[in-house]
């Protein structure tokens, strides 16, 4: 049992809970101002592509990841372009993003990179003055900047939302946009600004993926993680060190599955799919209440007829 | 209170109007620093509008609004806070899930990335809040405080902006007597520090007990502005019936039309209700124990400002929201907690108040609405083969018998006009003699001819053996179309008026609580 | 707005609107546009062989289209689709190669309804948790569908592999349990005809019986329906559960009609394209079946452009095609449906 729960198969939790995560704030932001971003997938998978492109382009990992971010914000503002402007219903503008995102990436990588060259990604940062902190300094000692992030993101983004006037507007516009107005707040501008961020942070968590570890895009990359970052966002009671917590807890659930691959955990065999699937099965359970309730903003993707 | 006292708020000639409605025609205001200036009115009248008006909520379509004799155009309530001026409306503004610290901070004009003022914010509210009575833990969430205390804060965050000029909506609509004891002393506090209070009510006990002058509103008019009394704590000058008989109106002579009277046609009650509470909810004051009998034959009429418990009675008759105490009995059948089906089956028929809400579906064409409750029985066919020619049969009886203006039976619903469409929804549920029948503003929105002609199908029906029971805002139908008149004021059922009580005088007063009902 | 325009002539005018905007990528990547869009036609129908491909595309894709469609109409929005699909299509199979000795209607049949049942529960389950607990069945339904994924998975690697094989597969199905084929010569199986007959019974349900009368009301005005003395929560599950059942069945026709045994990720989303077909399809039964034919065209089509056209235009244009319809759609349609 012990050579299973080695400090390795921590730090790899780490690194699969990151795009996780960095998402998972994404959607934290738009959710909190009310409005629902199912596009998280497609704009992750964007970011991963047009991180990847622009790297390979311009020759540099960071300047890979800016584009990237661009591009979710892009994705972002044409949702929140629909949703506002439009009134359309936020979940059938979500699933565009992703199809459009789906169709694009692979549209432009079979037309435009033959054979997909590697990129020059994000070097992982030494860090060695952690290495004599026990514990901490096994795990974090030879990390990519975006493990970094992960863990720290979540404490900026959760004193923006609770210390500040900004973070208690949006905040008020997530649950209730007509008393928000009442109250002189510019719900719109709110809206819009949060959901091009959360673009961005979804296609930060893909830049992770293409330009962190292999240094290429490859065709659906994202894989389904831009969903579990909305059930960690669920999972976390749409808070941001819940959600961090969430999808640390998913990442480690990968990680062990990953090790495991069929082979006995406490004398028994589990499946790696029985632990795959943890994360979505327990976010039925946490949305259905039978563990306390997790209740989401109230105005969240309401569409508004008018003033 | 002098002639000398500057005015603080003018509004002058203020002119809405809402789609066909002329919600505020040639309003002028003038209130004096330091005075509690009560606005009075029925449902309608336009008293929420014109305050909205002056808080900024919406602008006027014609007519100025001065503040210590400026000109002023408030583009939203956080503008008109910033000049001074602060409402606290019917709708609590307070975000529940925000904490009370929150709410109170939410309106402040602080930079975006600064930090919360929590410490600054929370020391001059406990100040505050001392003040007015109000204890309160900061970091609870809004929404688990009592309506009081909610009440409370909302006035904290005005006081906290200093605001100078205070209205308040209806405030007393759901709190218990003597926390509205206490409000009234805060108000009293108020005018004496200096501050200008505008209080809109329907109560016309606390016109006479509280305010220093007061402005009368009718259909969207000025009717009277009358001083109250000369100094604070003076008897009022004038009296509740005067005051109410301004409200609703003189008696005067009902429009060309004899009143529709029946008659019963049993003894034994169609419709019997003990007891029915529902809790309050918001805004609305909610059922509190009431009791009544309808009987074949005859038209029951309920009257009463709106928030009075109307909405929870019709929910709970139908079926809608379950009453916490209390029963209902239709034909000597405990249908208390029995679903919406259940009734329908036994032949209650519901007219909906909002039949964009609850009467109809829009996107569906005439016919298709003609059976909505109606769907089950065997007149449109089968479980397994619904007519729908044989709905448009059914759309083209009520378009005829009501003489509903339609291109066609098979029509989109949403092309008719919003009389036409009231006409279907009435139609609906009269084309057969029902059992009983729940009405609520069943004439909202239409014309003379269409009201007369809704009333005489009404009648006609109970005539036949129906039943009904008429909500309405409209103190004239109720004269002319209900036997007995039940009035509902604060949550109960205080009188139930028939023969020589049944005048508009009498109800208008029973409705603003003038006078003490015989059951209250 | 008519049905009519609702349902043909607006969409018509917002697909030829998105085809423009893809020959605009199109040209934009540096392929000639027009030689894009003509092979892209040819591919669709016109060449031989076209026709029938393009209507096996169709049948998938008018399932899943029905699935998605019956839960708007009920106020249910079923991204679940997917997952209802692989489950339903791996219960099938399981029936086509476990159990023997049925004559072959019968085999085949009881391989659907099999389907259709496994599909079923794992729409009602949403469902139920919608009306009862108020679960948004859009994060449950998507949250099933990785469930799903991931139990279809276990099951075709594990428990029911096929032996003889190295592919995570399950063994052959029965020939018992084979869906007979239409055309001669091609892959098309009667499987259309079952998408056909479900779209005209859906059709028929909802138009001409109580229950799809109040169902259209609940997902139009729960309120209103509520005091029309229809069971709300009732509606709500059932939808969800009868969208599931054509999920289901969608999955159990391509593996009895098209593979005869059921492999892993057999499914190239067919699902998630469901919500394009119901959403262009206006939600009408009638509607979807020319959805599913545009789109099962579209992609026919686009396969043959990719390799006739050079350089040669992405066949996954299509999918941003989908997405632009579903943008505009979303604009100008989907008001006052809460998320």
């Amino acid at each position: 049992m012990g050579e299973v729960f080695d400090i390795e198969l921590f730090r790899s939790a780490l690194r699969l809970a990151t795009p996780l995560a960095l998402a998972a704030m994404g959607g934290i932001l738009s959710e909190r101002s009310g409005v629902v971003n199912i596009g998280l997938e497609g704009q992750m998978l964007m970011g991963a592509f047009v991180g990847w492109a622009a790297a390979v382009a311009l020759g540099n990992g960071w300047l890979g990841v800016l584009c990237g971010m661009l591009a979710g914000a892009l994705l972002g503002f044409l949702h929140a372009l629909l949703t506002q402007r439009f009134r359309a219903n936020h979940v059938v503008s979500g699933m565009a993003v992703n199809l459009l995102a789906a169709g694009l990436t692979v549209f432009l990588l079979r037309r435009f990179f033959a054979m997909p060259p590697g990129a020059s990604g994000v070097p992982e940062w030494s860090l060695q003055w952690l290495q004599p902190i026990p514990l901490l300094g096994g795990l974090l000692s030879r990390q990519s900047p975006f493990v970094v992030l992960m863990l720290v993101l979540p404490f900026v983004l959760h004193g923006l939302l609770y210390h500040t006037m900004w973070g208690l507007r949006v905040r008020a516009a997530g649950e209730s946009a007509r008393k928000s107005r009442l109250a002189g707040i510019d719900v719109a501008a709110i809206r819009y600004r949060c959901v091009m961020w959360s673009g961005a942070l979804a296609a930060l968590a893909g830049t992770y993926l293409s330009l962190s570890q292999l240094n290429v895009f490859t065709e659906g990359m994202s894989a389904g993680k831009g969903f579990i970052a909305l059930a960690a966002v669920i999972f976390g009671r749409w808070t941001p060190l819940g959600a961090t917590a969430a999808a640390l807890g998913f990442g480690f659930l990968d990680a062990l599955q990953q090790r495991l691959q069929g082979e006995t955990l406490f004398g028994v065999r589990v499946p790696s799919e029985v632990l795959l699937s943890l994360p979505y099965l327990l976010t039925i359970i946490a949305l259905a209440g039978l563990v306390g309730r997790s209740i989401p903003p109230e105005d969240l993707g309401k569409q508004e007829e008018g003033e | 209170m002098s002639n000398d006292t500057p005015v603080v708020v003018h509004m002058e000639n203020i002119c809405k109007r809402f789609g066909a409605v002329q919600a505020n025609n040639h309003i002028t205001v003038s209130v004096r620093q330091g005075t509690i200036h009560a606005i009075v009115g029925e449902n309608g009248a336009g008293k929420t509008t014109l305050m909205n008006i002056l808080y900024g909520v919406f602008p006027p379509d014609s007519g100025a609004v001065y503040l210590y004799a400026q000109p002023v155009r408030f583009r939203s309530p956080a503008e008109a806070l910033q000049a001074g001026v602060g409402m606290v409306s019917q709708h609590y503004a307070l975000i529940p899930r925000l904490s009370v610290l929150e709410n109170l901070m939410l309106s402040g004009e602080g930079a975006s990335f600064s930090r919360l003022p929590r410490s600054q914010v929370r020391v001059r509210a406990q100040e505050l809040a001392e003040v007015i009575g109000l204890q309160a833990d900061w970091y609870a969430p809004a929404g688990s405080l009592s309506v009081s205390q909610q009440q409370k804060v909302e006035i904290l965050k005005l006081l906290l902006r200093d605001a100078r000029v205070l209205v308040f909506d209806e405030p007393t609509a759901v709190l218990p007597p003597a926390d509205a004891e206490a409000f009234f002393a805060l108000l009293h506090r108020f005018a004496e520090e200096g501050r200008t209070v505008l209080l809109v009510t329907h109560k016309l006990q606390e016109v006479l007990e509280h305010a220093d002058e007061v402005t009368v509103l009718r259909a969207g008019e000025v009717v009277a502005t009358l001083p109250v009394r000369e100094k604070p704590a003076a008897p009022p000058q004038v009296d509740a019936r005067t005051l109410a008989r301004l409200i609703v109106g003189e008696e005067g002579v009902l429009p060309e039309e004899e009143m529709l009277q029946g008659k019963r046609l049993s003894d034994q009650p169609r419709l019997r209700v003990e007891g029915l509470t529902v809790p309050p909810v918001r805004s609305r004051a909610g059922l509190k124990g009431v009791s009544l009998q309808v009987y074949p034959g005859e038209v029951f009429g309920i009257a009463g400002v709106d928030g009075s418990g109307q909405a929870e009675l019709i929910d709970a008759l139908m079926g809608l929201v379950p009453p916490t105490q209390g029963h209902i009995w239709l034909d000597g059948e405990d249908v208390t907690h029995a679903p919406p089906a259940v009734r329908l089956r036994k032949g209650v028929r519901y007219i909906a108040e909002d039949r964009h809400l609850r009467g109809a579906i829009l996107e569906w064409s005439v016919a298709e609405n003609a059976a909505l409750g109606l769907q089950r029985e065997d007149r449109f066919g089968s479980r397994f083969s619904l007519s729908f020619a044989r709905m448009k049969e059914f759309a083209q009886r009520i378009i005829h018998r009501f003489a509903v203006r339609a291109p066609a039976a098979d029509a989109p619903f949403s092309a008719l006009s919003g009389g036409n469409q009231q006409k279907v929804v009435v139609g609906r549920a009269l084309m057969e003699t029902p059992a009983l029948l729940i009405a609520g503003q069943p004439t909202r929105g239409l014309d003379a001819a269409s009201t007369r002609a809704v009333h005489h199908a009404i009648r006609d029906a109970c005539g036949q053996g129906a039943c009904a029971l008429v909500v309405s805002f409209d103190l004239d139908e109720l004269l002319t179309l209900c036997d007995r008149v039940g009035v509902l004021f604060d949550g109960r059922l205080v009188d139930v008026v028939a023969g020589e009580r049944k005048r508009r005088e009498e109800i208008g007063a029973l409705m603003v609580g003038a006078v003490k009902g015989g059951r209250a | 707005m008519t049905t009519a325009w609702r349902t043909v002539v607006l969409p018509a005018v917002v697909f030829v609107v998105a085809v423009l905007v893809a020959a605009v990528v199109i040209a934009l990547s540096g392929s000639p546009p027009l030689p894009a869009l003509a092979a892209w036609w040819e591919g669709a129908v016109s060449a031989p062989g076209a026709l029938p491909e393009s209507l096996l595309n169709t049948t998938p894709l008018l399932f899943t289209g029905l699935a998605v469609a019956i839960g708007l109409l009920a106020g249910q929005f079923n991204i679940g689709v997917e997952g209802q699909l692989l489950v339903g299509a791996l219960a099938s199979a399981w029936v086509g190669f476990a159990v023997s000795g049925l004559p072959a209607p019968v085999h085949v049949v009881l391989a659907l309804l099999a389907g259709a049942l496994t599909g079923a529960i794992w729409g009602w389950v949403p469902g139920i948790l919608k009306a009862w607990r108020g679960a948004h069945e859009v994060i449950t339904t998507i949250m099933m569908n990785y469930i799903a994924i991931y139990l279809t998975q276990y099951l075709v690697t594990r428990v029911w592999k096929d032996p003889n094989s190295m592919s995570p597969q399950t063994p052959e199905a029965l020939p018992s349990a084979w869906l007979p084929t239409l055309v001669e010569g091609t892959r098309l199986s009667v499987g259309l005809l079952i998408a056909l007959a479900t779209a005209l019974i859906l059709w028929y349900l909802l138009k001409r019986t109580v229950w799809g009368y109040e169902l259209r009301a609940v997902g139009a005005n729960p309120e209103a329906a509520r005091a029309a003395g229809i069971q709300v929560s009732r509606v709500i599950w059932t939808s969800m559960a009868i969208s599931g059942a054509i999920g289901g069945l969608a999955g159990a026709v391509e593996v009895l009609g098209v593979h005869h045994r059921y492999y892993d990720q057999f499914s190239p989303g067919y699902g998630f394209d469901g919500i394009a077909v119901a959403l262009l399809g206006n939600n009408h039964p009638l509607g979807a079946v020319l959805a599913a034919f545009v789109f099962g065209a579209m992609k026919n089509g686009a396969v043959y452009m990719q390799s006739v056209t050079v350089p040669a235009v992405p066949r996954e244009i299509t999918t941003v095609v989908q997405a632009v319809i579903i943008f505009f759609l979303a604009a100008m349609r989907f008001r006052q449906r809460g998320g």
